[in-house]
Order: C-alpha cells, then structure tokens, then sequence
C-alpha cells in the first residue's frame, strides 16, 4: 500500500520535471502536426482563417497525380537521391578512413570538410550560383580552359540544373557524413586490422573485408538520415533555380512552399506535406527491414 | 526538502515558460482591441495612430519624402514606410507578413495575377464604398474607367499611369546609321537588332533582350489585343493559339541568330525581369522599358554609361495592325482588410493619391492625379541633366502618345497559373527543349486545363 503511494510520488515530480518541455512539444509540435493532417483534407487559406475553410474529403489528393508540377518534383527527387546519396556514402567513407589515419594536417582537413555543413545555405547558394555562371562563372572558365568549347550552362540548363544542384547537395553533406564515420570508426576493434595485417592483406583489403561490413549499421543509420534530408532540399533550390528552368529543378519541398505561401493553397500544401511524410515512412520501414535481414546474416 | 526544492523549481520553469507565451501574445497585434476604438483620430488623444505602409520602390526613391511630408502636416497620423523587394520572394514575404498579423495597414500590390491571389486569400478591404467613387471621380484621371475589378469589386486603387516601350542606345544606332520607323513592326525590329549585333573592345553586343517578367517573351500579343489576352472572348478557354502569339514565340530567332542575349545568361544573371544591367552596360542595345526603370539610367554612380537613351514604341505583328495597348495603371495601393486603422489608412491613401504623388515622380512615377502636371512629372523623372541622358523628345512621343490605351484584364480565372504555365513553357523553348509547335501547342493545352480545373 505504501508502495503504491510512493510510486505516485515519484511519478508526479517526474512529470513536473518533464512537464516544461511536455508543453513545447505539445503546443509547437503536436497541435500543429494534428492541424495540419485536418487541413490536408481541406481547401484551407490561410488568410481566410477557420471561417472559410470548406471540407474537400480526398480531392487535395486526387489532385496531386493530376498536377504535373508535383509530379515533377517527385520524378526530380527522386534522381536528386538516386544521384547524391551513393556517391555520398562512398566518398565520405573513403575520406574518414583517411583522416582516421595518421595524415598530415589531419586536424585542419577535419574542420575544412565539415566547414559546409555548419554554413549558412543562403551564402552557399549564393557563391555557386557565382561559380556556375556560364561564362563568366569559374567552373565553365576552368572547363573552358581544358579546351572544352560548349561547357554546360548549369543552372540555367535543363538537363545540367539538377546534376549541379546534386553537385552542390553532396558538396554540404560531406561534412557531416564524414564525422559520424569517423565516430563509427573509432568503434572498430583494432586487433581485427592487426591480424589482417599478419595475414598479408593490404589496406585496400583491409577497407573491403574490415571497414566497410564493420560500418553497416553506421551505414544504415547515415542512409536513412541522407534520404530524408534529400527529401526535405529546399533552401539550395529555392534560391539558385526557383525550380526551373521550366520544372527542371522542382522538387518536393519547394513546391510546397510555393503551392502554400505563393498559391495561398494552404490545404494542399499540407497534403504534400502529408504525402511527403507516408513516402519517407515507408522508404524507412523498408530500410529498417534489409537491415534486420542483413545483419541476421551475420 | 530536496523534493521540495526540486518541485519548486520545476514550478518556477513551468510559470516562466508559460509567462514567455504570455508576453508573445500581448505583442501579436491581431490580439489588438479591432473595434475602433483603438484608432482614434482625436487630435487631443497624446499618442498619434502609427501606420505602417509596404512599398517597392526604395524609399530613398520618392517615398520617403511623400511620407516625411505628410508626418510633418498630420502629428496625429505617423507613417513609417517600409520597402520590399517587388519580386517572388519579396511578395511572398510580404503576404507572410500580414498572415502572421504583423501590422501592415496599406501595401502595393504591381501586377494582376498577384492582386487576384490576394483577393481570393481575403487579404484586400474591398474599397467599393460611395465615398471612394466619388473621390475617384473627383480626383482621379479617367474617373474610375481601367480600373481592374476582381470578381466585381474594387479591391485596389492605381496610383500611377505607366506607358511601356522599347528604350535604345541612340549612340549604337546613330552608329550604324538606323532610324526606327513609326509603326515598326516585329520583322522590322528582328532586322535592326541583327544590324545592332557587334563587338565592342572584345566585348559582344546583343541587339536586343527580348526576355520580360521573370521568362516571358516581349508580349507584342498583349500591344495588340490588350487585356484579357490570355483569354478567348468566351472567358472560360485561353487564347495561345492566337496569332500574335507566334510574333511573341517569331522573337526567339534573334537568340538562335545571336542577335539577342541568349537565355541561359538572361537566366543566371536574373536579368529576366529587369535587363537594365545589361542595357546601361552596353551589353545589348535595345530592351523594353518602363519610366520606372528611368531611374536606374540616371544613377550614373552605379551604372556608369556615356550614350542617350533614345525610345520607341512597342513593334506590331505586321504593318497596318493596331498596337496601341501600351499603358498600364499600376502600383495599386491596397488595405489590409484586418487593418485596425482602417480610417486613417483611408485618408493616407488619399494622400499618396493625390497631393503626395509629387514625391514619387522622381521614382518614375506618373500619378493618376487629375491635377498632375505632365510636364513637371516629366521634368522630375528625367531629372537635372535630362538632355545628355535622354532624348527628350522620344520619350515624350512614347510617353503621351494621344492613341495609347490602357490595357484592363477582367477575366482572372486561374491568372497566376496561366502566367506560371506561359512561363516555364517560355523557358522550354527558349533552351531549345521544345519546337515552335510544340510550344505553342503545350501552353494552350496546360492553360486550358488550369482554366478547367479552376472553373470546376
């Protein structure tokens, strides 16, 4: 009987104590989100507040198949992930396997790389969109320079506006990927490269057999954090392309931003958005289930 | 006691993170009293009922001192005018802005596609009233007739009549010996940018840029038909197959002929809304303009340049055809329907209407008021040393050409979408993705669709 008040007890300063940061969740984070599953199915405007929303049932939905502008930022996601994410995963895996040894200037190298994930994307635009100039941008002068006569036109290109975008994708994620390959690495038992080592094999062996099974979890981890970013690009597209030329460049989260903020079509947006989330849902489950099956291989 | 410290604390955390939430609710000022009773307009009440208007045009332009002016006469009513960008992003800001109730009494909206996305957010008062009619008949030129009517109301007021055209290095044209014909039609002008097209110290000169608003090609379309040329008679079909739309898709032979700038530069410098960059530094040697972009021809600080500016009107398809739809009433003042001082931002209004309209001709921009001297506006926006700058009297046949009209669109079903279709469809075939054909055909299909799926 004692016990049982005892528990209550605690329990209650226990929520006193998570109650603060209880309430920010529920009021910036849960309403909204529950708001905007309601709205979704709405033809909400925002300027017209509650008053003047009407219920459209699946409508907002049906619309979405129809709408060639979603359809393609779904298609140019789709490439910009297909296009990012291995290459991606296999440069920084390289890269922190070299910083992890003992290189020169390891330290510097380890801030430089990580320099572009921790800037601002507004300045990072900026400064590419200076080196993708097509012809007085450094990249096309540069290529011009090898002996290339027609350099892309990048941005302002339909087939080029997506590959540099990606360029500059992988460019920011590096950084970060790198570091927590880094961690990974630390977590390797080094006794396994040191008896490798006595069987004769060489580092690049040692890379294939060693690091690169001992890093799937790390792997995993980074390829399902890699999808979602790649999901949610927008400030890169937003200010460099606008999403064009034409929809060459429309991806997803721009085009909710624009179908919500520049259409005023708050409800459709908010499908999109709804949307967005059941695709990265399903695409984690699924990474979830290989990856049980893989290391059940083990 | 531990316990007991620990609750406290936790109490103390919790009052602290609630009080925060209190304090942002007292400043949001959609919580304000919206009664009227807030905006007194009594001139013994000691503090004075603050307006906030939003506006593109820097204030150093013009609007600063319209707002100085009208401070220093009306202590009981102070503006503070605030400037954005008149772009995508800065109208996207601006429309963030009045959703998250910041107060913004008045604000300009510079197109129609835009003012119909703001009706139809609810966004507008609605200035119908018999007290607005008769001040727009008393003061304004033309008395109300041009005046764009979303869905039968009138949601915004013009404040300026904006004639456009075609500016042009006279230096480069005197150079190679042409005179613009009168009446020039789109052959003519293909021909000239062509005769134009040079090197310059190593540089090349375009002849013209033919790229306008954000990626459309110069509508020569719109010159022609006037307003509601997207659209058939009917109202519910758009009009692409027309005609004049193929002079406006015959343009884009100067950019394969390399007499216009191509459109990847247009599209990476972003001189596809504004070329005057391109313009003041000899890089091409016509591109349309509006007396607006005057202002940048006098800044000789930041576009540094030795010719005269010379100017004509807008081509037409082919000779004999009428093009006389070369006038705008833009700069639309609007209320912000959830204004709490909606009365006093009904006087000011008046003001910038009228009286206040002075200020602004040095930004380009000549008033809609009955009593506006052309000659000074005209004095004001070429300003001190118009002659070595312009040449004057082109740019008064422009200007005050007795056949001009205005152009008035009064159908608006999915505008923004058909502008946004005529756009990125614009930009295939600028990139050479699509044929002429293909252009032409794609755009009237997905403005038809858009015009469906909006009437459904």
């Amino acid at each position: 009987m004692g016990q049982t008040k005892k528990k209550k007890k605690i329990n209650w300063t226990a929520w006193l104590f998570i109650g603060p940061n209880y309430i920010g969740f529920i009021v910036f984070i849960l309403i909204p989100v529950v708001f905007s599953l309601i709205v979704s199915f709405t033809d909400f405007n925002i300027f017209k507040g509650l008053s003047g929303m009407r219920f459209v049932g699946f409508d907002n939905i049906k619309e979405m198949f129809s709408d060639v502008w979603f359809t393609s930022a779904v298609k140019n996601n789709l490439l910009f992930i297909l296009g990012t994410i291995p290459v991606l995963i296999m440069v920084s895996m390289v890269v922190a396997t070299i910083l992890n040894n003992k290189v020169y200037l390891k330290n510097t190298m380890r801030a430089i790389v990580f320099l572009p994930y921790i800037s601002s994307v507004v300045a990072i635009s900026v400064v590419w969109m200076k080196l993708y100039n097509p012809s007085k941008g450094q990249i096309n002068q540069l290529l011009m320079w090898f002996g290339m006569d027609n350099p892309p036109s990048w941005l302002a290109s339909t087939t080029w506006a997506l590959p540099a975008l990606m360029l500059v994708g992988i460019w920011m994620g590096l950084g970060y990927n790198i570091v927590v390959y880094m961690a990974g690495l630390q977590t390797i038992d080094r006794a396994l490269y040191e008896s490798a080592q006595i069987d004769g094999a060489n580092g690049v062996q040692m890379f294939r057999h060693i690091t690169v099974p001992m890093l799937s979890s790390t792997t995993f981890f980074l390829m399902i954090t890699n999808i979602i970013g790649s999901f949610q690009t927008f400030g890169t597209v937003n200010i460099m392309t606008d999403g064009g030329p034409g929809k060459a460049s429309t991806v997803i989260a721009q085009y909710i931003y624009v179908a919500g903020f520049r259409y005023h079509k708050m409800g459709y947006a908010a499908a999109m958005a709804w949307v967005l989330l059941i695709f990265i849902f399903c695409i984690t489950l699924f990474q979830w289930k290989l990856q049980k099956r893989y290391e059940n291989n083990f | 006691m531990k316990k007991v410290l620990s609750v406290l604390m936790v109490c103390f955390m919790i009052g602290s993170f609630l009080v925060g939430c209190g304090e942002k609710e007292k400043k949001n000022p959609s919580t304000e009293n919206n009664s009227g009773e807030a905006s007194t307009s009594n001139k013994d009440d000691k503090d004075p009922v603050k307006l906030i208007v939003w506006g593109g045009v820097p204030g150093e332009s013009g609007p600063q001192d319209l707002v100085d002016a009208w401070n220093a006469s009306h202590p009981e009513i102070q503006v503070e005018y605030v400037r954005f960008v008149n772009d995508d992003t800065g109208n996207t800001k601006l429309d963030t802005a009045i959703l998250s109730g910041e107060q913004i009494d008045l604000f300009f909206t510079y197109g129609v596609d835009l003012m119909k996305k703001r009706v139809d957010s609810g966004m507008l008062e609605n200035l119908d009233t018999d007290e607005i009619t008769a001040f727009i008949k008393e003061h304004i030129a033309g008395e109300g007739d041009g005046m764009v009517r979303i869905d039968g109301g009138l949601y915004a007021i013009p404040t300026v009549r904006e004639p456009y055209g075609i500016m042009l290095n006279k230096g480069m044209l005197d150079e190679a010996g042409i005179t613009i014909p009168d009446n020039w039609t789109v052959e003519e002008f293909m021909d000239i940018a062509k005769q134009l097209t040079t090197e310059k110290d190593g540089k090349k000169v375009y002849g013209a840029s033919i790229v306008i608003q954000g990626g459309l090609p110069l509508d020569i379309s719109q010159a022609v038909l006037g307003g509601d040329h997207f659209y058939k008679a009917s109202g519910d079909e758009s009009n692409f197959d027309d005609e004049t739309f193929k002079a406006n898709a015959k343009l884009k032979e100067l950019m394969d002929a390399g007499a216009a700038m191509p459109y990847e530069e247009v599209f990476s410098r972003k001189l596809d809304t504004y070329a005057h960059p391109a313009y003041l530094g000899s890089e091409i040697a016509m591109t349309h303009f509006s007396a607006w972009m005057l202002r940048y021809v006098k800044d000789l600080e930041n576009y540094p340049h030795d010719f005269v500016t010379t100017f004509a009107t807008f081509p037409t398809t082919e000779k004999g055809v009428a093009n006389n739809y070369q006038a705008f009433l833009n700069n639309f003042i609007c209320m912000n329907s959830k204004s709490a001082h909606k009365e006093e931002a009904m006087a000011f209004m008046k003001y910038w209407l009228t009286e206040g309209s002075k200020y602004m001709y040095k930004a380009g921009k000549m008033s809609v008021w009955k009593e506006a001297d052309p000659e000074e506006a005209t004095k004001a926006i070429l300003g001190d040393n118009a002659e070595q700058l312009f040449d004057v009297e082109a740019y008064k046949k422009v200007m005050f050409n007795p056949d001009s009209q205005y152009i008035i669109d009064t159908v608006t079903v999915a505008y923004p979408q058909l502008l946004e279709v005529y756009k990125e469809e614009s930009e295939m075939y600028f990139l050479n993705n699509t044929t002429l054909e293909e252009y032409l055909s794609n755009t009237k299909k997905r403005a038809d669709q858009e015009i469906k799926k909006a009437l459904k």
